[in-house]
């Protein structure tokens, strides 16, 4: 088999697999520090949100 | 049947339909593949909502055939390119592509491409433009751009941000993306403390290399659920919100040096708006504009004002600063250098000059004696360009006695014999008819007001 043929998109396809298994963590523990940072009433943080 | 000059050949990848431009405005022909899913679109209100919500460039569907649907869409008043976009209009860029991709998910949809190409902006609004970049989301499927968002968005940011600001210049040689394997290489080690960096270009780019040596799945046996696909969205949008870019250059204080009092600098105010009072739909090309010092508070006055300076800091803070004002469009390019015509056969992306025109009313403030002493350009050649660009132009001169100037003169032979008032002039006015002019208060300083001479005006810079 040529590899050359092989779509250089798979990987990134693949990679997705991993990538959404990450941010699943990340989001966990982001959720956390939201959760202590409205209990510590942080105003300061107006960043956009897709949330 | 389009004539094929009327059609724009930048918009020859799509397989789904084709851009054209008659009696200026601007059309989109929908061919039979892309039907179904347009149907679908239009049926959902999808389009309709992210028009509404501004995200996506309004049109109007004018006619409807078996074979072809055209729409009408609203006029972009000046098409830029990514490589000339500051820091944060990339990242602005990057920021609607995604919210654009959450929402299309949201409505069973997903961008098949995120090219940079599709986002233009509205003075400092972006917006999308490609309405037929869209596909039927199926649960499941991994995001096929998502390499593409990658390298458009996510790469040029980090190496601006970790490396240096003027890595978006890269983008004129790549034109599909930076690749992630040669970011992987530039970027510092530092920057993998980001994940945007670990995550999305070093782990990312070792995916696609181990892929491509060892294994091959069919994306059919990929499956991401719907809700995971979108913590991937909304983790990517806040960790391109946060980030910046923090330092300036020596630019952005620039007038805190020049030689100008509160009166000099009324003056110069005044004379600029009283000479562009009359411009009707013209568009402002300001040449050298630094942060518009002398203009900003007075941008309501403008239909169209594009803003071009070589720094990349000093447009970035004015890009921020004016946010959401949207008839101002600050760009990064170099007068002595404007960006090329790149691509296939060089039509794909059209230069700077071919996208201008000719009929703009050009502000070259403070600019001649730089282009003359610091880049040795002849006056002759300064004003033939001005002569191709202007049919009016407000150009400010700076005489050798200037403090600036001395400052340019300081470590250099004086070779500039011809830079002087009455050179300027006589060159000038072989262009231009000279209408007004005003020296200003305390200062030597020149500011001439000047309509081009229409017999003189088939000027080719090239020839």
């Amino acid at each position: 088999m040529n590899l050359l043929y092989i779509d250089p998109g798979n990987g990134s396809l693949l990679f997705q697999l991993i990538v959404a298994a990450m941010v699943t963590i990340v989001v966990f523990f982001k959720r956390i520090w939201r959760f202590i940072a409205f209990w510590k009433k942080d105003k300061n943080n107006d960043r956009r949100s897709l949330y | 049947m389009i004539e094929d000059h009327f059609i724009e050949k930048g918009s020859f990848k799509d397989p789904n339909g084709q851009i054209y431009e008659q009696n200026n405005n601007v059309f989109r022909k929908i061919y039979p593949s892309y039907f179904e899913t347009y149907k679908l679109l239009k049926k959902n209100g999808f389009i309709e909502r992210l028009i509404k919500k501004e995200l996506l460039i309004f049109h109007e569907e004018i006619s409807h055939n078996e074979k072809s649907i055209v729409l009408k869409h609203s006029k972009i008043p000046f098409i830029s390119y990514p490589y000339e976009w500051s820091f944060n209009q990339i990242k602005e860029a990057a920021l609607l592509t995604l919210e654009i991709q959450h929402e299309a998910i949201n409505n069973g949809f997903s961008l098949k491409d995120a090219s940079a190409y599709n986002v233009q902006f509205l003075g400092t609004r972006p917006i999308f433009i490609d309405t037929t970049s869209f596909e039927i989301y199926e649960e499941g499927q991994p995001w096929k751009a998502y390499k593409q968002f990658c390298e458009h968005f996510i790469v040029p940011l980090l190496l601006m941000k970790y490396r240096d600001i003027h890595f978006s210049k890269w983008l004129i040689y790549f034109l599909d993306g930076i690749p992630l394997m040669i970011a992987k290489k530039i970027l510092p080690f530092r920057s993998n403390f980001n994940l945007l960096t670990l995550i999305h270009v070093v782990l990312h780019s070792k995916a696609i290399k181990n892929a491509n040596k060892k294994y091959f799945i069919p994306t059919q046996a990929i499956f991401i659920s719907k809700k995971k696909m979108l913590n991937i969205i909304e983790h990517l949008y806040e960790s391109i919100e946060c980030l910046s870019i923090c330092r300036n250059s020596k630019w952005n204080k620039y007038y805190l040096d020049c030689p100008y009092d509160s009166t000099s600098r009324n003056e110069k105010t005044n004379f600029v708006l009283q000479s562009i009072s009359n411009i009707g739909n013209y568009r402002v090309l300001d040449i050298g504009s630094n942060e518009c010092y002398f203009i900003k508070n007075f941008f309501n006055k403008f239909n169209y004002y594009v803003a071009i300076d070589n720094d990349p800091y000093v447009i970035n803070n004015l890009f921020q600063n004016i946010k959401p004002i949207t008839n101002v469009l600050p760009l990064v390019l170099d007068i002595t250098n404007p960006s090329p015509s790149v691509g296939w056969a060089n039509f794909e992306r059209k230069s700077f000059l071919t996208r201008i025109n000719t009929n703009n009313v050009s502000l070259a403030l403070a600019i001649i004696h730089h282009l003359r002493i610091t880049y040795n350009i002849p006056l002759t050649y300064i004003a033939q360009l001005f002569a191709l660009l202007s049919k009016q132009l407000i150009i400010e001169f700076v005489p050798k006695n200037d403090i600036q100037v001395k400052k340019l003169l300081y470590n250099k032979k004086d070779i500039y014999n011809d830079y002087n008032e009455n050179e300027f002039l006589s060159i000038f006015s072989k262009y231009f008819n000279i209408v007004d002019s005003k020296k200003l208060t305390n200062s030597e300083r020149i500011i001439y007001n000047m309509i081009r001479n229409e017999k003189n005006s088939n000027i080719n810079p090239n020839t």
